[in-house]
């Protein structure tokens, strides 16, 4: 896999998550899309799973350093949550990708799905569990769990439409495709 | 062995014990993780900029006042300055009065905090829209300081304060509409500038804030009384309307931002359960966490004493 490829496309899904998460939203609830959990799926479908994973953990890592909550008076950065829950969810797709047809942009949409829920409810988990010990900001643990169940219905809608951009441009992502391998016929 | 340690597989492990811990850290043992913060959001300010602009995403000043003539907006603007400043040198009159009667008493107070307004623009809001903090350009070399730092749209309409340790050149705002700001107090105004009920209110997390009308009449931080709520009169809702006005009389907040625009009344109820509570939900005119723009009053250097004063106080 080409790693600067997947720099740049995440770098700028990152810069589209940020500029139109907001606006996206469904009112101010935050129930909105994501753009980089559709590239962890799409790179867990095709790239080798040390690969994916490393990738999952850090793009998560970026949105969890990109996070700042704050309690109105100090400012915190949790790392782990978005980092581990990104992780999960390409876990999950490398366990059951060899029972995909993995070039439907439908499977996309529907592993970005599951994904984007896996990783939700490990962020609610990972926050609730720390509202125990900590009141250095707010956090509605089952408001915050519905809205992220239905935010992975939205992503999986980016998933779709993004699959029509990810696809043309796998050959430029240098996927190894393990029937080669198999057959002897490496390009 | 090293080459064993070394390896991607043996790397991801730690990374995954690594971000466990860190995952529930308490926050003065992870503290130090947020220095990783600020390089991440100054990397990602610029990516995600041409996608807000591309798509025209950020409330800009023009859209702020749609459908309105320049003129009429600067007009609107320059009433709503005046009026807040009205507001706060009649409550800043009564204060002086109080002040008077104290100092007789040989007590010393400082009310009149000179503030600095600049503008300075919104560079980037949290990832995940749990936390709506955001991002501003302007630090420690622009003045900002913690907690005495606000920040406001159109001159009065009130977006949060500043929050952490800001930057050299960036600095966190977290609107009062976030559900981690907490509990803020206002006053709902009965005209442009007569005092109606003091309120207590909550953000809901939905760019909101409910709360309830306080029925007796309270002292706000400007030095002014609020109106109180006749329970025994014919008006069950005290006289508050939708589309009032509510001001900030909050004493957590600095002195200069008392009397900004908090927002309208959005409603005004009964509570079912007890008729003596009259819950009021209040609504900011603007959508605050979408702003491009805003203005933060930092808390200006004390001007340097006039030459007489100096020269007399500088004689041994």
């Amino acid at each position: 896999m080409r790693w600067s490829l997947v720099l740049i496309v995440a770098a700028i899904l990152l810069g589209l998550e940020q500029a139109v998460k907001g606006p996206l939203a469904v009112g101010s609830t935050t129930i909105a899309p994501s753009f980089v959990i559709p590239l962890v799926v799409f790179i867990a479908l095709f790239a080798p799973p040390l690969t994916a994973m490393w990738t999952a953990l850090l793009v998560g890592l970026v949105v969890d350093l990109a996070t700042v909550w704050s309690n109105g008076v100090t400012e915190l950065v949790v790392v782990g949550p978005s980092a581990l829950g990104y992780l999960i969810g390409a876990y999950f797709v490398l366990t059951v990708r060899a029972l995909l047809y993995r070039r439907n942009p439908i499977t996309l949409m529907a592993m970005s799905v599951v994904a984007a829920a896996l990783a939700g409810v490990f962020f609610v988990a990972v926050h609730s569990i720390r509202m125990m010990y900590t009141d250095a900001y707010s956090f509605p643990a089952l408001t915050e769990l519905g809205h992220r169940l239905l935010a992975s219905v939205y992503t999986g809608a980016a998933g779709l439409v993004m699959a029509f951009a990810l696809f043309p441009m796998m050959p430029l992502f240098g996927f190894h495709d393990p029937r080669e391998r198999r057959f002897g016929a490496r390009k | 062995m090293s080459r064993r340690l070394l390896n991607p597989r043996t790397a991801l492990t730690f990374a995954i014990l690594a971000l466990i811990v860190l995952a529930f850290a308490p926050p003065r043992l992870a503290g130090w993780v947020g220095a990783f913060s600020s390089p991440i959001r100054t990397v990602l300010a610029p990516l995600s900029r041409p996608f807000e602009l591309v798509l025209g995403l950020r409330l800009t000043d023009r859209e702020l006042s749609p459908n309105e003539s320049e003129t009429l907006s600067l007009m609107r603007q320059e009433r709503d300055g005046y009026l807040r400043e009205t507001n706060q040198l009649r409550a800043e009159n009564d204060v002086l009065r109080r002040v008077i009667a104290e100092l007789q008493q040989g007590l010393e107070l400082n009310v009149n905090i000179p503030v600095r307004q600049f503008q300075a623009p919104v560079i980037g809001s949290s990832m995940e829209l749990s936390s709506r903090l955001l991002t501003v350009r302007a630090g420690v070399r622009e003045g900002v300081e913690p907690k005495a730092s606000v920040a406001v749209i159109r001159g009065v309409h009130l977006v949060g304060r500043v929050v952490g340790e800001p930057s050299d050149r960036f600095c966190s705002v977290l609107p009062f509409t976030d559900r981690s700001a907490g509990p803020i107090q206002g006053v709902v105004m009965f005209g442009p500038t007569q005092f109606g009920p003091a309120c207590f209110l909550e953000p809901r997390g939905d760019g909101s804030l409910v709360g309830r009308l306080r029925t007796e009449s309270v002292l706000l931080p400007t030095g002014a009384e609020s109106a109180s709520l006749d329970p025994a009169g014919g008006d069950a809702i005290g006289g508050v309307r939708a589309g009032m006005i509510v001001r900030l009389a909050d004493e957590s907040w600095p002195q200069s931002a008392q009397m900004l625009e908090i927002g309208i009344v959005e409603s005004v109820q009964l509570l079912p359960e007890d008729m003596r509570i009259r819950s009021v939900v209040v609504r900011p005119q603007f959508r605050i966490d979408r702003v491009s723009d805003v203005t933060l009053r930092v808390p200006a250097p004390p001007a340097p004493p006039p030459p007489a004063a100096a020269a007399a106080g500088g004689v041994p």
